[in-house]
């Protein structure tokens, strides 16, 4: 029995190690950074190590940001996108499924815009300890405090806002505020703008445009948009 | 590697350009053993006789239309070149056709050239080493690409970004099977994966700093069975601080090529200079750019078809494209395909919704030469009503204006299914020839021969000679149409095509159909109904083909011609007449008997239904196809006619494309209609083996090639002549055909390096056998049509530390040509060639200096010996200016004596900015 079966057994135990012998697949990789930002792998290093624009991520890398700092991550798969204010601290989740990615956004606090592709698996979902917010397409702030609890504002499309307390869920439609409390609390209300975080990349010097029209890829006209300070 | 190339390279010039046959039909030509995948075939030809128009035309093997290319004069010689992107590892096949002035009509192959091409081998490209290629591919691989499913992560397409560390990614993780040491990365043309970091599934680089303004970055991807993918190409803004405006006149670039050709060429006392100019400028932006290319050729004349060339190619990002004067246009190869037109051409395209338009002139009008006899031929002397001579003139030696419309209209449905539809019309001006040629010349005869009255001296005249010579004497017959020359013509065809993709374009499936209406005198516009209804029989009865017996009774119904469209009303669509074909379409019968194989077998319909798959190193494609025999475009006149064909190919590439196997099977007849009489049927199984281990390394090519051709006659033909005498007397002639032509060819290529210099050893076989399987019951006075041939060559090609570089060749050609009661032994012509050739460089490369010296030797039924000698300078003033220099003469000898028989001199001028 066991001479039957040892091919099955060693061809096993050699798959097991060359797959564990692969380097870990990256799911995303930091695009943008200002300011302090680090990470610590999820593997190899348990230090933190400054980022640079062009770091790859893989499953489970940690990520924060310094006062003041600012992180872009897009993830491989289908452009999805993760903006990182200052004092925020995060961890990174990928796993691959067939020709897309699962997506989620482990977050202890601070204040993250996603711009979530359309899904083509499942849903992009940022987890709080308080809180989880998924979507299948759309952007959306989520502001994080272990204390006073989350606030998700909402830009376009639907955000699903559950409290992990609670089990309360509410559907966030575009323009309107979530607040999810540690004690279960659950509320909607209209978006206050002065309340929205200001987008670092749409912030500061607003550059002005030059636009020159030519074709369009989608047929109608292409605009050269060059903008300067 | 370049060596290995550039030895290949000179293999095949040099075969087809020092070895010199003297083969029947006027034509001197060799072809190449073998070509390059990818890189130009130059052929080279000797023709006795005055060539008016000299054409080239090639395509890849198994194609169905040509392309074409003008052949130029140079050094007693006539070239042609065929484009690398023409050359692929499927084969090549080539035919050589001369006009000359007395209107024929001359070729290589001898007989039909165009029906029955040169097929060349070709060899895959020698390994390229990866991550030292230069400068951007644009599509000149010759081997199908893969649709690419990169993702631009960063700088997004038309993004802003800052000058500094300016992070480009893109995404490989939806792209199956990357070969990350096969990717490379370019940023504004130049090469800098070494400093990117590649992953399987993300290439990332981070360009230190940046000039102001636009940036082209591409991404090249070569997956791990060796396949290319397409190529990811996108555009980003650079600003910079401050208050920079990038101005887009600051992107603006531009780009030159001016080239200027004389030469002089004495042969047999004739001189023949021939000049040539050709000027290229292109300029823009990278989403907007201008082309244009000026042609100015001595040898342009009223006489012929354009030989100057004039055209502009507007082309705004990758969308739309307008091509003004002359251009080849590219639509569907059942409309036009390698044909020249001078007109507009437009392309919109969508990616999902493709537009093509093309109008333009096809042909030009030509009134005709004004020697003797060329334009106008007096066909009689005869006397009018009222007695007089009347002199009868006909018009010929003229080509109509033929004016050309077509288009194409496609849609793509996610980039996995297309469709499209297409069309044309070509139509002969009829006005376009003038019937009155003043200053043309033609012989008047003598009227003694042919009236009782007195009519005028014979002699040469002019038409205005032969008119005021008539005048007060009798009148001059001149029709107004129906001339003896070419009749005008009016083609129109139309179809669709379709395909679908799956798998990431690794299974690709594509048709089209086409069906072709053709009338070939249209000089008396289209009928009316009354003549459509006498088309098919005598009877004006509303019926069209109906047909009775002696007492009146109906033996077939025929069609009626109640609500049938009159066809004079659609005459600017298509000129409907009896002169049209098909007059009707499909066969009644068939159709009533065998509906779908009556469909498939319309006379005028072409089809085809084409699958290609790539998988585990294969690329398997069957393709089955049929051209009818009344299928016409005027705008392909190459396309096969009267072909049904099956083609099973699959080409097997291991070891990271080093080692490559491929077999094909093709079979074809043209037993298309029931009524075919002997049809013939064709077989072909071609082995080719390919092993290319890397640059630096001696390299294998070798392929094998069986044809069997049979007709199904299998008695001779009879026949019966009757004399004056009234006794009848009995002629047989063998038609049959049943021959076995094997075809083989092996390359091998031994690239040396010692000391600093290096050299190449390149030694090619080929052999064209032709077996008669009927041999032993032909008479003595049959003769085969096919030539058998076989070729030896052993080319050493060295780049030594000095300047100087240094070829020697050594070749032996036999051909056997059957000839009427000679053994093929008897037929048979040897040619030996020697050569060498040398450059040696100076002053730091800026001029070189060249010369050679070759030797031919013919014996068997030709016996000659030419000596071949030429020299060269080439100097380059400054670094974008070059001027040459060469002369060459050949000197032959044959047992009459020796004398020079060519002497040539060719200076040229190339400046690029």
């Amino acid at each position: 029995m066991f001479v039957k079966q040892s091919p099955l057994i060693l061809i096993s135990v050699l798959l097991g190690s060359f797959l564990s012998a692969q380097p870990p697949a990256s799911v995303a990789v930091v695009t943008k950074v200002k300011g302090n930002v680090e990470i610590r792998k999820a593997v190899s290093n348990p230090a933190f190590t400054p980022v640079k624009a062009g770091q790859l991520l893989n499953d489970e890398d940690f990520i924060r940001t310094g006062a003041n700092a600012f992180a872009v991550l897009i993830y491989l798969d289908d452009k999805s996108m993760v903006k990182l204010k200052g004092d925020t601290n995060l961890e990174i989740r990928g796993k691959r499924v067939g020709k897309a990615l699962e997506k989620n956004i482990q977050i202890i606090g601070g204040s993250v815009r996603a711009v979530v592709s359309q899904q083509r698996r499942g849903e992009f979902s940022v987890t709080s300890p308080t809180s989880v917010a998924s979507v299948k397409g759309t952007s959306f702030w989520m502001v994080t405090n272990s204390q006073t609890g989350d606030a998700v504002y909402n830009e376009e499309g639907v955000v699903q806002l559950t409290n992990l307390t609670s089990g309360d869920v509410v559907d966030l439609l575009a323009n309107q505020t979530g607040t999810s409390m540690p004690d279960g609390g659950l509320s909607v209300a209209a978006t206050i703008a002065a309340n929205v975080p200001v987008d670092e990349d749409d912030s500061g010097q607003e550059p002005k445009e030059l636009r020159i029209r030519f074709t369009d890829p989608d047929g109608t006209e292409k605009v050269l948009i060059v903008k300067y300070n | 590697m370049t060596d290995l190339r550039t030895l290949a390279l000179v293999t095949v010039i040099y075969f087809s350009v020092a070895v010199q046959a003297q083969v029947p039909g006027g034509v001197l030509h060799i072809p190449p053993t073998g070509a390059v995948a990818g890189q130009a075939v130059t052929v080279e030809a000797i023709v006795e006789g005055q060539v008016v128009d000299a054409r080239l035309y090639h395509r890849t093997a198994g194609s169905s239309g040509y392309h074409e290319e003008d052949m130029s004069f140079s050094i007693s010689t006539w070239k042609g070149t065929i484009p690398g992107n023409f050359v692929s590892q499927r084969g090549l096949e080539y035919a050589i056709v001369f006009t000359l002035s007395d209107g024929s009509s001359i070729g290589f192959p001898h007989g039909d050239a165009v029906s029955d091409p040169q097929f060349v081998n070709v060899v895959p490209a020698p390994t390229r080493a990866p991550r030292i290629r230069q400068g951007i591919q644009t599509g000149d691989s010759t081997g199908p690409r893969l649709a690419s499913q990169v993702i631009v992560l960063s700088p997004g397409e038309g993004e802003v970004v800052a000058q500094d560390n300016v992070l480009l990614a893109v995404s490989l993780f939806s792209v199956d099977g990357v070969d990350p040491n096969r990717v490379r990365f370019l940023l504004d043309g130049k090469d800098v994966t070494t400093e990117a970091e590649v992953t399987v599934d993300v290439v990332t680089y981070v360009a230190p700093e940046l000039e102001v303004g636009l940036h082209t970055a591409t991404v090249e991807l070569t997956n791990i069975y060796g396949y290319e993918l397409e190529p990811t190409t996108w555009s980003f803004m650079v600003g910079g601080t401050g208050s920079q405006i990038v101005a887009a006149v600051e992107e603006f670039s531009y780009s030159g090529k001016l080239r200027s050709d004389l030469s002089v060429n004495q042969v047999d006392g004739t001189t023949l200079s021939v000049g040539e100019t050709s000027t290229t400028l292109e300029a823009g932006w990278e989403w907007f750019k201008v082309r244009t290319d000026i042609k100015r050729s001595t040898q342009e004349s009223p006489f012929s078809q354009p030989r100057n060339r004039l055209s502009a190619t507007i082309q705004s990002s990758d969308f739309v494209t307008v091509r003004l004067g002359d251009f080849t246009p590219v639509l569907n190869p059942y409309l036009v395909q390698g044909k020249r037109i001078r007109g507009i051409g437009t392309d919109l395209d969508l990616k999902w919704l493709r537009m093509q338009l093309i109008k333009g002139e096809l042909e030009r009008p030509i009134q005709g030469f004004l020697t003797e006899d060329r334009s106008y031929q007096l066909t009689e002397i005869t006397t009018d009503s009222i007695g007089r001579p009347k002199y009868v003139l006909d018009r010929k030696g003229y080509t109509f204006g033929r004016q050309y419309m077509a288009g194409r209209l496609g849609l793509s449905l996610f980039r996995r299914f297309h469709i499209g539809v297409f069309g044309q019309k070509a139509k002969d001006e009829v006005g376009s020839v003038l019937r009155k040629l003043g200053s043309a010349q033609f012989t008047v005869p003598d009227w003694r021969g042919a009236i009782s009255v007195a009519g005028i001296d014979s002699g040469l005249y002019s038409l205005s000679q032969l008119e005021s010579a008539l005048e007060g004497v009798g009148p001059i017959n001149l029709s107004e149409k129906n001339w003896g020359g070419e009749k005008p013509m009016d083609n129109l065809v139309a179809g669709f095509d379709w395909g679908f993709s799956f798998d990431d374009r690794r299974l690709i499936v594509e048709s089209a159909w086409a069906m072709s209406m053709l009338n070939r005198d249209i000089w008396d516009g289209a009928m009316n109904i009354a003549q459509m209804d006498t088309s098919l029989d005598d009877s004006l009865d509303g019926y069209i083909g109906r047909s009775y017996d002696e007492l009146g009774n109906i033996l077939s119904s025929g069609i009626s011609t109640e609500g049938l469209p009159n066809p004079t009303q659609f005459e600017d669509i298509f000129t409907a007449n009896i002169n049209m074909t098909p007059i009707v379409p499909i066969d009644y019968q068939a159709l009533s008997e065998t509906p779908m194989a009556a469909v498939l077998n319309m006379p005028s319909s072409a089809y085809h239904l084409k699958t290609r798959a790539f998988y585990y190193g294969n690329t398997l494609e069957m393709k089955y196809s049929q051209v009818g025999p009344e299928f016409t475009s005027l705008a392909n006149p190459y396309l096969s006619s009267n072909l049904r064909e099956f083609v099973f190919s699959d080409r097997f590439r291991v070891f990271d494309n080093k080692l490559s196997i491929g077999y094909e099977y093709k079979s074809r007849n043209n037993k298309i209609l029931r009524t075919t009489v002997d049809p013939y049927k064709q077989k072909t199984n071609t082995m080719t083996f390919a092993f290319a281990p890397g640059a630096g390394m001696s390299s294998f090519s070798a392929s094998f090639q069986n044809v069997a051709r049979t007709n199904e006659k299998t008695s001779l033909d009879t026949l019966v002549y009757t004399s004056y005498t009234g006794k009848d007397s009995i002629a047989f002639r063998d038609n049959r055909e049943n021959t076995m032509t094997s075809n083989r060819f092996v390359s091998v290529g031994v690239p040396v390096r010692r000391n600093g210099s290096s050299y190449n050893f390149l030694m090619t076989y080929n052999s064209i056998g032709v077996e008669d399987m009927l041999e032993k019951e032909r008479t003595s006075e049959y003769v085969q049509k096919a030539a058998n041939s076989e070729a030896i060559s052993l080319i050493t090609s060295a780049k030594f530390n000095s300047p100087l570089q240094a070829t020697l060749m050594l070749s032996r050609y036999t051909v056997q040509i059957p000839m009427a009661g000679a053994d093929l032994t008897d037929s048979e012509s040897r040619l030996t060639t020697i050569g060498g050739n040398g450059t040696y460089g100076l002053w730091g490369g800026r001029a070189k200096l060249s010369a050679g010296l070759s030797l031919l030797t013919v014996t068997g039924v030709s016996q000659f010996t030419f000596i071949g000698l030429n020299g060269g300078v080439e100097f380059k003033p400054f670094n974008k200016f070059v001027i040459r220099s060469s002369a060459s003469s050949k000197i032959k000898s044959t047992d009459k004596g020796t004398e020079v028989g060519t002497l040539a001199v060719k200076l040229s001028a190339n400046y690029v900015f």
